[in-house]
């Protein structure tokens, strides 16, 4: 009886395995001959705009709001849409949905004269200048700093020097810090071997595809399993959807101010001065210490971009009394977006920010 | 190979999933210890400057070869470049102090009715724990 039992659940197993393969000609053929769905991102409008820097507002959803709004500040390596990739799978959504009044900075891909700017312009200029426009423009003194990744290492360097600007909570995720603990980076960049300043000096800001590839190269295999996923997956219209939403932002790099590049190397990855002090912008030292306001760190357990090991320090070294660091599985994006985040993140930020919103 | 058991019926699609999955992280870890070691840096640091060197040459014959032309250069048109941004930025700041002056003088009243309340509290006592 039990083998005939097997032999069914086998042969079931197989039809649908010859049904899905007749699925994934069909939809492989549809794949290749239509572009990646475009981003449908939630209605807002634009508030300010420097150079390529912009700054939107998004339409409230909801009639009563909390009095604190919430500033998104993205990496400098990728486009802001992360947040706001499709309804369903949007932070901006959430966060309107829940009573946030939200704005979101978006740098751009930097022009090839945009290759002069430094930390200082993105972390003494852009963002208190975005901050300022956040406040005249909601009438709040304050607002509520969410930064992703290098989003959050900008966002932390502003609050540290500028406590003044109004910054009533401060929110990391995935925020790198202590720079030795990204050792395939800091191998790859070496000082003895890797000549930052010839890069610079050649290409002025760094090519897109250069930190594509060096993402790509930390994972080296992943690009092809996730291919070989995707071909598995044919059959699933909801899998295909989110592969080609999520692929779409992630080949969709933008190039890296290459004087931030060269600053970013020297005195982060070489010198690790974040983490272990000396650091000067604009010929202010930075001490984290400074940061005194509520602080939220969001650290992903699976992150092989931003590994624990460089994201973990961050919540000792920040001066705020009222701190906590969360650790949640995923890994760098899916801790941000998808299923993941909807399901973990996104919860954990509200109930963290509500009580500190009024 | 696998015996089937009756919480796990034997599947040999998804035998063959796990052990694509399998091969992914072993291959990934190799390949990272690899990549980790100080030849793979020295490698590296060779290759980015041989291919800048390379950039390099061809950026400074082609260079001259649009100077004899008598056509502008990519230094040319970057100058074009930075002049028009500063147009840009100065017809940004022309239209952000117009757009503020508008907002000055409208009233007030006006203003908060196209704005939702600013009242919400949260469901949990301050502090959010």
């Amino acid at each position: 009886m039990n083998a005939t039992a097997a032999a069914d659940d086998i042969g079931v197993r197989v039809r649908t395995e010859v049904e899905r393969t007749i699925q994934r000609g069909i939809r492989g053929v549809e794949f290749f001959s239509t572009a990646a769905p475009h981003n449908r991102g939630m209605p807002r409008e634009m508030l300010y705009q420097r150079g390529t820097l912009k700054l939107y507002r998004y339409k409230p959803l909801v009639g009563e709001v909390y009095r604190v709004p919430v500033l998104l500040i993205m990496s400098l390596l990728n486009r802001p849409y992360i947040f706001d990739l499709t309804p369903g799978v949007s932070l901006v959504e959430f966060l309107l949905k829940r009573g946030y009044e939200v704005y979101l900075i978006d740098w751009g891909a930097p022009r090839r004269e945009d290759s002069r700017l430094v930390l200082e312009d993105y972390a003494l200029d852009f963002i208190p200048e975005c901050i300022r426009r956040v406040a005249e423009d909601s009438g709040e003194k304050d607002v509520s700093v969410l930064g992703y990744c290098m989003g959050g290492i900008l966002s932390a360097l502003h609050a540290a020097v500028r406590p003044e600007d109004g910054v009533k909570n401060l929110v990391c995720f995935a925020t790198p810090i202590n720079f030795k603990g990204m050792k395939l980076f800091r191998n790859w960049a070496d000082r003895r071997h890797f000549d930052v300043d010839r890069l610079v000096d050649t290409l002025g800001n760094i090519p897109p595809e250069v930190i594509t590839q060096s993402m790509d190269m930390l994972r080296p295999v992943s690009r092809i399993k996730s291919q070989i996923d995707l071909w598995d997956n044919m059959w699933n219209d909801q899998f295909v959807k989110s592969y080609r939403i999520f692929d779409r932002w992630a080949s969709d790099q933008i190039p890296f101010p290459g004087e931030c590049f060269r600053q970013l190397i020297k005195e982060f990855m070489w010198d690790n001065k974040l983490a272990e002090g000396g650091l000067k912008l604009g010929g202010l030292p930075i001490d984290l210490k400074n940061i005194r306001v509520p602080f939220l760190h969001v650290i992903a357990e699976h992150d092989h971009i931003a590994p624990s090991e460089a994201t973990r320090v961050l919540i000792d070294l920040v001066g705020s009394e009222d701190k906590e660091e969360i650790v949640l599985k995923g890994g760098h994006v899916s801790l941000v977006a998808g299923p993941n985040a909807i399901k973990r993140m996104w919860p954990k930020l509200d109930q963290w920010l509500e009580g500190r919103s009024t | 190979m696998t015996e089937p058991s009756p919480e796990k019926p034997f599947d040999p699609f998804a035998m063959w999933r796990e052990a694509v999955s399998k091969f992914e992280s072993q291959a990934n870890s190799s390949l990272n210890s690899a990549m980790g070691s100080e030849e793979f840096a020295q490698f590296m640091g060779k290759a980015t400057g041989l291919s800048l060197g390379l950039q390099n040459a061809v950026n400074d014959l082609m260079g001259r070869y649009l100077k004899a032309l008598n056509l502008p250069s990519r230094e040319d048109i970057n100058a074009l470049g930075e002049r028009l941004q500063g147009i840009e930025d100065t017809l940004a700041r022309l239209a952000d102090t117009q757009e503020r002056l508008e907002r000055r003088s409208a009233s007030g009243a006006e203003v908060t009715t196209l704005r939702p309340a600013k009242t919400r509290q949260p469901p949990t006592p301050a502090g959010g724990q």
